[in-house]
């Protein structure tokens, strides 16, 4: 579910990969100080990224700094300094996780079961500080897990109706980032589109294990896929109509995206925006679709 | 926001109003009510569209003085939303005219953003007597809720009962434009990142004179590409 949302590296200006490397620095080390060293090793592209939106777009800017970096003791980096947005963005980090460790504790029956048992332990104590700091975002992720487990209990085929709940979700977690109510409103459907890209090409991305394991995916009930060597052709009609579907909701994600009043930054999101998420999308369709060729 | 209508375009001072007026074309195309439908989020773009044309407005006044007005003006016409307005008003009556009037209120109903209640209405509609109106305020619906795919599917149905609906034709049109991977309605040039031009750069203009080029080429070399001219 993690890591979708990424730059495309490539098309990155050497000063842009630094603010975005600096900010991902600084995420890790607030994670770190306020929830603990290990919740640190959770950190993710999503939650840079949702940093980097919320910089973006306030009024005054906030500072960098030189620090150690715990991984590499030999090096100072350059941090962004801890800030409201980076601790906003370390909670919703910590929740998110947490929310995945528990889906996973259910999807998975086999060895893997324990092993996300094992990671809840870790991930328990900075979570429930969370939910005391941040009342709203436990509102929301407690939505979340219900109305999904809802969505897979009815087995829709519907792809907009099983990517509701985490899109909602996401879109309510963005629009706290401004004050403004015609800015939240646009980041609300930002978001909503976004958590629905990510929901949708995370499906895409499991699609053999949740065949192999029997797990809901609305993609295979959709194109009612049973095996990987018998429905082979369905299978193939499956990912292009995946791609259809995630660009039509990038385009989406654009047209918001453009409403946004992005103060500063705008070139690392406009690479982020425009071409990284389709970037990663081609990347994890072709990844899928070699397993059939080689089938 | 700041009113500087430098800023609000996004051009320096010393920009030339040949400059200034590509932004401004860049900057309409964007925000143009057209990409946003039913979407929530139309009357921030519309907002957003009045903003750049103020800011449009008085730069050309501000350098129309400056200079003795040696710039004859505007030449693109500021682009009115009110305009838009009407032109849309009118296609909804043309297009519900003929069928129920409940159809004009759960239009009125989606457009502004009573979508339970919308789908409520929608419901009420009996299974036999669902035409091609209906498909396409369903698919309507779903769009305004942010439901894109299965908005397709509707619009899709909508399409197929009724395909000399122009209004029909023009938005399944713009789902599969956006589904092939192009960014916002038909024509634009797409969501470019760095001025550099996205996917559909080479538009049917482009592709006709080039052909003409290769004609002329052939015919100076002895050749024809194209035999009738």
């Amino acid at each position: 579910m993690f890591g979708y949302i990424q730059p495309y590296k490539p098309d990155l200006r050497i000063r842009e990969f630094d603010i975005y490397k600096s900010i991902y620095c600084g995420l890790c080390k607030d994670m770190g100080r306020i929830y603990g060293r290990i919740s640190r090793f959770f950190l993710s592209y999503d939650f840079t990224f949702l940093t980097l939106l919320s910089i973006s777009m306030t009024e005054e800017s906030r500072g960098f700094e030189k620090s150690m970096c715990s991984f590499n003791f030999m090096k100072k980096k350059t941090c962004l300094k801890s800030c409201d947005d980076l601790s906003y963005s370390a909670a919703v980090a910590i929740i998110m996780i947490d929310h995945k460790i528990k889906d996973d504790i259910l999807d998975y029956k086999n060895y893997k079961s324990y092993i996300y048992k094992f990671l809840n332990i870790f991930i328990k104590k900075s979570s429930k500080k969370v939910k005391e700091n941040h009342k709203f975002l436990d509102d929301i992720m407690c939505n979340l897990m219900d109305m999904q487990l809802y969505c897979e209990s009815q087995k829709s085929n519907s792809l907009d109706f099983s990517a509701d709940s985490t899109a909602t979700a996401m879109g309510l977690i963005m629009e706290n980032l401004s004050n403004n109510i015609s800015q939240s409103k646009v980041l609300n459907r930002f978001g909503y589109f976004l958590g629905k890209w990510v929901y949708l090409i995370d499906a895409i991305d499991d699609i053999y294990s949740d065949l192999a394991c029997k797990n809901y995916n609305p993609f295979l009930i959709k194109f009612d896929i049973r095996d990987i060597k018998q429905d082979r052709d369905n299978l193939f009609k499956l990912f292009s109509y995946a791609e259809n579907t995630l660009n039509l909701i990038i385009s989406q994600i654009i047209l918001s995206f453009e409403l946004l009043n992005i103060i500063r930054h705008k070139e690392i999101l406009d690479n982020i925006i425009y071409i990284g998420l389709k970037n990663v999308q081609k990347n994890v369709i072709k990844k899928r679709r070699l397993v059939l060729d080689v089938k | 926001m700041s009113n500087d209508p430098y800023l609000v375009l996004g051009v320096t001072r010393d920009a030339t109003m040949s400059e200034i007026k590509a932004v401004y074309r860049g900057l309409v195309k964007k925000y143009h009510p057209d990409n946003y439908g039913d979407s929530p989020l139309s009357d921030v773009a519309t907002e957003k569209m009045q903003e750049v044309n103020e800011a449009y407005d008085s730069i050309v006044s501000e350098k129309k003085t400056s200079s003795d007005g040696s710039h004859s003006g505007q030449g693109y016409g500021s682009y009115s939303s009110t305009d838009y307005n009407k032109s849309y008003e009118k296609s909804y009556s043309k297009s519900t005219g003929n069928s129920s009037s409940n159809y004009a209120y759960i239009r009125s109903l989606i457009h502004s953003n009573s979508l339970v209640k919308a789908e409520d209405e929608l419901a009420k509609v009996p299974e036999n007597i669902r035409d091609a109106e209906w498909h396409f305020l369903k698919g309507s619906l779903y769009f305004a809720r942010g439901w894109v795919d299965d908005a397709t599917g509707q619009f899709e149905t909508a399409f197929k009962m009724n395909p000399n609906n122009p209004e029909y034709r023009a938005v399944y049109n713009r789902m599969m434009y956006q589904r092939q991977g192009n960014y916002g309605s038909g024509g634009y040039g797409g969501g470019s990142y760095r001025g550099g031009r996205g996917a559909g750069g080479c538009s049917g203009c482009d592709m006709c004179s080039s052909l003409l080029c290769a004609d002329c080429c052939c015919e100076c070399m002895g050749g024809d590409l194209i035999s009738c001219c």
